[in-house]
This record gives structure tokens, sequence and C-alpha cells, in this order.
């Protein structure tokens, strides 16, 4: 899991650099990676399997946690829904930026 | 030109907010030389010190940012007013959902009988004001920033006076960029940079979890 997400930042880090630059390829591998994240989150949202799962993960990430605390944090009981609820307004408002400046982006690779 | 009251007012609000944010830096960084000395907790990899100290460099990089920002202001630099939209963006971000998260998320009840029996609406409430604040200071920075009228201001620049030492904010002005040059919208400015910091904090997360 963490090599993925290793990889997903690393893919991320060069997509924004290209988009900084205004490189075509770097507005299209954002708009993909930032598609990715809502296909990713629907499906984690949709299939009861992938959500179990999900939830197995952030319970084991809290036990971590608390075993290296002094005291075990209080336990928020959040539904998975709600951090996709509230990261997919900012993944649409990113990817609509995207979209409607598309025109300042070169075609140069 | 009518320097509107605004620009020096959100400049005061970052400086003391940023001078703040550099004392609880300072803080973190006692706390941490405290923590380093008593009992770790068990099965410790990183201690809790190390994290401390991590964060306190964190904050001490946004209470810089905010410093140079609102010194910025004063003295109308363009790159003050960016630097305080990309702040304002991130700021809406953040307090917007933490606001709403906490108005509808089941908060643990307080086991405490000393304390008042609606001490979980008091903080629920609290705590949701504390950052509807944050998110409705981030929205106004965004939209006076944004204003053609305030725009204007820190595009006429004012003749830089004379500086022996080379001062970094009373310096001359960056030149225009060229006109074959395409210009990067403010937006692809403020996305670029949030993924490429979110990227690169992630990994110090996966460290620490």
């Amino acid at each position: 899991m963490y090599l993925i997400v290793v990889l997903w930042m690393a893919a991320q880090v060069v997509a924004a650099a290209g988009l900084l630059k205004l490189k075509r390829w770097g507005l299209l591998a954002t708009i993909g990676l930032q598609s990715l994240t809502i296909v990713n989150g629907t499906l984690l949202l949709s299939i009861p399997g992938h959500r179990a799962r999900f939830l197995q993960i952030m319970e084991t990430v809290m036990a971590t946690v608390n075993a290296r605390m002094p005291q075990p944090a209080p336990q928020f009981n959040l539904p998975v829904w709600l951090g996709f609820a509230a990261s997919f307004p900012i993944v649409l408002l990113i990817l609509w930026f995207l979209i409607t400046r598309k025109g300042a982006f070169s075609s140069a690779a | 030109m009518h320097r509107s009251t605004g620009v020096p007012a959100s400049a005061v609000l970052v400086i003391v907010g940023s001078a703040f944010t550099l004392l609880c830096a300072a803080m973190m960084l006692f706390g941490s030389a405290f923590e380093s000395k008593s009992n770790p907790a068990a099965n410790a990899p990183v201690g809790l010190g190390t994290i401390l100290t991590v964060e306190a460099i964190v904050v001490f990089g946004f209470g810089g940012w905010g410093l140079a920002s609102g010194i910025g202001l004063l003295y109308l630099k363009q790159w003050a007013r960016i630097s305080l939209l990309i702040y304002a963006g991130i700021l809406v971000f953040v307090s917007l959902p933490a606001a709403v998260v906490l108005a509808i998320v089941p908060l643990p009840h307080a086991t405490d009988p000393n304390l008042p029996p609606n001490f979980t609406l008091i903080m629920r409430v609290g705590m949701g004001l504390f950052y509807a604040a944050f998110a409705t200071l981030g929205g106004f920075w965004l939209y006076f920033f944004n204003k053609r009228s305030v725009k204007a201001q820190f595009q006429a620049m004012p003749p830089a006076p004379e500086s022996a030492a080379g001062d970094f904010f009373l310096g001359s002005a960056i030149p225009a960029p060229v006109a074959s040059q395409p210009a990067r919208p403010l937006s692809i400015t403020i996305i670029g940079w949030f993924l490429l910091i979110s990227s690169a904090v992630s990994p110090l997360l996966l460290l620490t979890s």
C-alpha cells in the first residue's frame, strides 16, 4: 500500500510541476489523476466489500497511532462517506479550473 | 491612488496571526525538548519529541511565510497579494470542511461529572464557529484581494526608495514578463502549489503512521 501511495504522490509532483510550467502534458496528467481520485472514491463508497476493507485499514491506523501515545485518542465514529463528501467538491473545483483555463497551456511537451 | 483601509488592516491581521503562529512553533520546540527527557510511549519507533520537532518546523515555515506576506502587503507588493490569495484558498479548503464535519459528526460524550451536561454541545458550537470564522475570513480575502480596485493598488508600483542594504521588501519591482511568455492564471498557480505541497507532506505522514 505504501508503494502505491508513494507512486501516486510522485506522479502528482511531476504533474504539478508540468502544470506550473504551463505544459499541456502537465494539464492532462493532473486532469487524469484528479479523475482517478473521483473513480477511486466512487468505487470505495459503492462497493460494500471495499468499504469494509477501508474501515478495517482506518481501524488499524488508529490502533497503530494509539499504541504510540501515552493516552489513546478519543474515538470518532466518522462515516466513510463524510471524508469523500468533503474532498469531492475540492476535486471538482480543481477539474473545473483546469478545464476552463486550458487555453493558457502550451502544446510543447 | 486611493489606498483602501482593508489592505493595511489585513496586513496587520496577517502579521499578528503569523507572530502567534511563530510563538506556537517555539512552544512546540520547547515542549519537544522536555518530552525527549521523559519516558517515551511503549513500542514507539518515532518519539513524540521528533513528531513535535517536525511539526514545529512546518509551523515555523507557515509563520515565516505569513510574516513575509504581511510585510509585503504593507508595501503593496504583488507577490504578497498572490501569496495571501493562496493562503486564503487553503484557509477556506481546511476550515469549511472542518466546520461542516464538526456540525454533523457524533462527538464522544464527556465522562467527567464536573463538566456541565451540555459540554459536548458547547464544544461543538464553539469549535464550529471557530472554523466558520476562519472560513469566512478566507472567503472575504479571496473576494477582497480579487477586486479590481484592490488589484490596481498592487499594480501601481511606488518608486523604490534608496536602500543601501538591498532591502528585500523595498527593492525594485520585478520586471513585467515578456509578451511572448504566456501568463499563468492564478488558479493554476494555486492548484499546482497545492498539489506539490500536499504530495510532499504525504510521505511524512506515512513515516509517522
